[in-house]
């Protein structure tokens, strides 16, 4: 055997004249010569028994072992090795029993007897321990193969060339005592790594620095130090680093060694049961089609139309609007419904021919410009019996147009001076308007300091409140406010035709005294003229007209515009 | 025709046919039509507002008030000035004093009347409709009151059926959990109904009022048409 410098750095062998290591080039100075390693027929053996070159780490480990189990080999002697389990757990036994000379006799009986006679201690005993004996052996076995392969996959990871690729290094044979760079070149990075921030690796004490346990353990076996064959497996890896913290045990020099991974193992997790309904998967389903459907990409939707949608839609436009006008000015006769009032409108009429002569009522403007014709025609044949010598109005207003909607219809039907009015101002919140003013007109205390502003609103009590409105909610926060605070005070509605179906419950509950409901309605109760007659007309066919174009719509395939696929959730 | 009918005529016309012109797209006309509604919308409510909210119940007793007047009014004062306040990032947390103040005084008066206002009373409604007084308070056919009571809970029930989601919470699902009662299947099938009709009605209103909006404009065109050509 030759002579070879150990490097205390590295553990690579160098030439006994090297001043330097050739790996590492760390000194070698005061470093004692000791054998080469090399078993007999090592290069041939470990060729066989691996694929990879006999320089790698797993051959320079396998070696290592080799040796090993030779030098128990050879102080042992060769029948230890050859002989049964039970010849050598009988042969331990004998030495236990030569340590313990206070052991009964029939127990030193049943152990010689074991030890000559093989059925001594029964066969099912044998059975159990030759079980176990197989099991043992299975277990280390798969232990090594674990250790094998999680050195094969650092060996990979330094020297990142395709599998099978070889290397002209590789494919010859390796000079004895000079491996290449590159099968060192890994421990030599993990140390790197791990190494202190601007220290200098060669001039730090290994015994002192951590994460050298491999090396250590290296250089632990060299020196006849027993390796042990319990690898524990490798804990999950942490979610975050890019590391992975494999514990190894090394027999006595027990250490932590932090090996960069390329390739992260796969946690194993064990598997839980999870037991849901359909109905939370059909949720779950469900939410993760929602999901899918957001992220995935769709072009943006235009409004931009075929000249064929533009054109339909003109010419039926055009349509509607020519049949309408010939309807609205066409002088034939038309004859309005009459008599055919709900009890809901015969109620209003008959709240209104019951006010007192000097009646006090309370206006609510609770509509827009644009139902302006509707409600006009709706509150003509209400107001036509309000106006009079001696009545009196409050008007307060919940829209910003309201005041100006009400005078014009006073003005429009020539009303003007015939009804005194107090404009109480607009008040931008209906069910504000309605708590403040149902509270003042019933409050018994007033404060003397208040502003001016509680001051002006009447205390008085009302005949009747009349509201107008175009819309559903905001009418329903009058009816809430008012008919809570001043339940005596009748309530009529004077509402939209959108407006009026929301709003009969109120009527059939009693909280509101009577109520007309959009042209329909008014026009049963207005008085016959010839601008009545033609709006009426006009009215009938437009419906009819409105009938056919839905049905034509709803009668014609709908056709996706393209590129909106998948939209929404299905 | 007076010129002031004229021009205020002929601003109806040209208003009324650029939002007309939608038939044909979005196009210019309209837009400018839509940009004039929100300008002239805006200023009118900010004229209206300063006269008749700011100028009568905040300028005019701070600055004519008495000393008690004024303290009074101090209170939507600093109120308005936390909200104006709270619009600078630094001091937006100022901000949430006056919006909570409105938040909550909204709330309770909104509650209070939905409940004494509209719940109570309906609920009241549909049991009164079981009544016997009701069934003979007015001459006619005391089945038929029967039938419309029977009608109007089965449609309350049924409407009420059709927003309840709530599910019995045990510990082992099996097969079938998720399934709500049959009572409840059944009664949800019906306020379906009931919802629906209701909606179907309320469109039928809305087309109604537009239909009618449309017939107004179309007479006030061709009205001012055939007064400008010399009708009278």
């Amino acid at each position: 055997m030759m002579s070879v410098l150990i490097c205390p750095e590295c553990a690579a062998e160098n030439p006994p004249e090297a001043e330097k290591c050739w790996v590492c080039q760390a000194s070698l100075a005061g470093v004692t010569p000791s054998e080469e390693i090399s078993t007999p027929g090592s290069d041939s053996d470990v060729g066989e028994v691996l694929p990879q070159a006999d320089d790698d780490l797993t051959g320079l480990l396998h070696s290592l072992k080799q040796e090993d189990d030779l030098s128990d080999f050879q102080v042992g002697g060769a029948e230890d090795l050859l002989s049964s389990p039970e010849e050598t757990e009988g042969s331990e036994e004998q030495e236990d029993a030569e340590e313990e000379p206070e052991l009964p006799e029939w127990l030193s009986r049943i152990r010689q007897r074991a030890q000559t006679e093989a059925d001594s201690v029964g066969e099912v005993t044998q059975k159990i321990r030759t079980a176990y004996e197989i099991l043992d052996e299975d277990k280390k076995e798969d232990q090594r193969r674990q250790f094998e392969g999680l050195i094969d996959k650092i060996h990979q990871e330094d020297s990142p060339q395709p599998p099978g690729e070889v290397t002209p290094d590789e494919g010859q044979p390796k000079e004895s005592g000079a491996p290449a760079p590159s099968d060192e070149d890994w421990l030599t990075k993990i140390r790197k790594k791990h190494a202190p921030l601007g220290g200098d690796l060669s001039q730090d004490d290994p015994s002192q620095r951590e994460g050298d346990s491999l090396l250590q353990w290296l250089v632990a076996l060299e020196d006849g130090v027993e390796e042990t064959d319990e690898v524990p497996e490798p804990s999950p890896p942490h979610p975050v680093e890019d590391t992975q913290e494999v514990q190894l045990s090394v027999g006595p020099l027990d250490a932590t060694q932090e090996i960069t991974l390329g390739e992260r193992p796969l946690p194993r997790r064990k598997d839980r049961e999870l037991t849901i309904s359909r109905e939370e998967q059909n949720r779950a389903d469900q939410l993760s089609a929602t999901i899918l459907d957001e992220k995935a990409p769709r072009p943006v939707r235009g409004f931009e139309q075929t000249a064929l949608q533009r054109g339909l839609r003109l010419v039926l436009g055009l349509v509607l609007i020519a049949i309408l006008s010939l309807a609205a000015f066409y002088r034939g006769p038309a004859n309005p419904p009459t008599g055919l009032q709900g009890p809901h409108t015969q109620a209003a009429l008959d709240w209104v021919e019951s006010l007192p002569e000097d009646a006090s009522l309370l206006i609510v403007m609770d509509y827009q410009s644009g139902f302006s014709a509707e409600l006009a025609q709706a509150a003509q044949p209400m107001f036509e019996q309000i106006v009079g010598e001696g009545r009196r109005a409050a008007l307060i207003s919940s829209t910003p147009v309201g005041a100006p909607l009400f005078y014009r219809l006073l003005d429009e039907n020539g009303w003007t001076g015939a009804l005194s009015i107090r404009d109480l101002g607009y008040f931008p919140a209906e069910s504000f308007g309605a708590f403040g003013l149902a509270y003042h007109s019933l409050s018994g205390w007033q404060i003397r300091t208040q502003p001016a502003f509680n001051k002006a609103l009447p205390a008085e009590s009302f005949d009747g409140i009349l509201i107008l409105g175009d819309d559903y909610s905001g009418v329903m926060a009058w009816i809430e406010q008012l008919s809570t605070l001043m339940p005596d005070t009748p309530i009529v509605l004077l509402v939209s035709a959108q407006a009026g179906p929301l709003l009969l419950p109120y009527w059939e509950s009693g909280q509101v005294e009577g109520m007309i409901s959009g042209f329909s309605e008014a026009a049963i109760l207005a008085q016959d003229g010839p601008q009545l007659a033609n709006r009426w007309r006009a009215f009938q066919v437009g419906i009819v007209m409105m009938i056919l174009m839905l049905s034509i719509g709803m009668s014609l395939p709908s056709r996706e515009p393209e590129g909106i696929e998948g939209q929404g959730v299905r | 025709m007076s010129m002031q009918e004229l021009i205020w005529g002929v601003v109806g016309l040209l208003l009324t046919v650029m939002v007309l012109s939608y038939l044909i797209g979005d196009n210019l006309f309209f837009r400018i039509a839509g940009y004039i509604l929100v300008g002239v919308t805006a200023g009118f409510l900010t004229v209206l507002v300063t006269r008749q909210i700011l100028w009568p119940y905040l300028i005019q007793p701070v600055a004519y008030g008495s000393w008690l007047e004024r303290l009074w009014v101090l209170i939507p004062l600093v109120l308005a000035l936390l909200l104006v306040i709270g619009q600078f990032k630094r001091f937006e947390g100022a901000g949430r004093v006056p919006l909570a103040f409105l938040a909550g005084l909204t709330a309770a008066i909104a509650v209070g009347g939905s409940v004494f206002g509209t719940l109570i009373p309906q609920m009241r409604a549909v049991v009164d409709g079981f009544a016997p007084s009701s069934w003979y308070a007015t001459p006619g056919r005391p089945w038929m009151r029967i039938m419309e009571a029977v009608f109007m809970l089965v449609g309350v029930l049924g409407t009420l059926s059709y927003f309840h989601f709530g599910r019995r919470r045990r510990q082992e699902h099996t097969p079938g959990d998720e399934e709500r009662p049959l009572f409840l299947e059944v009664l949800k099938k019906v306020g379906e109904i009931f919802i629906g009709v209701t909606l179907g009605t309320v469109f039928a209103g809305i087309f109604l009022s537009a239909l009618l909006a449309m017939i107004d404009r179309i007479e006030f065109i061709g009205d001012f048409i055939f007064r400008l050509l010399g009708g009278n």
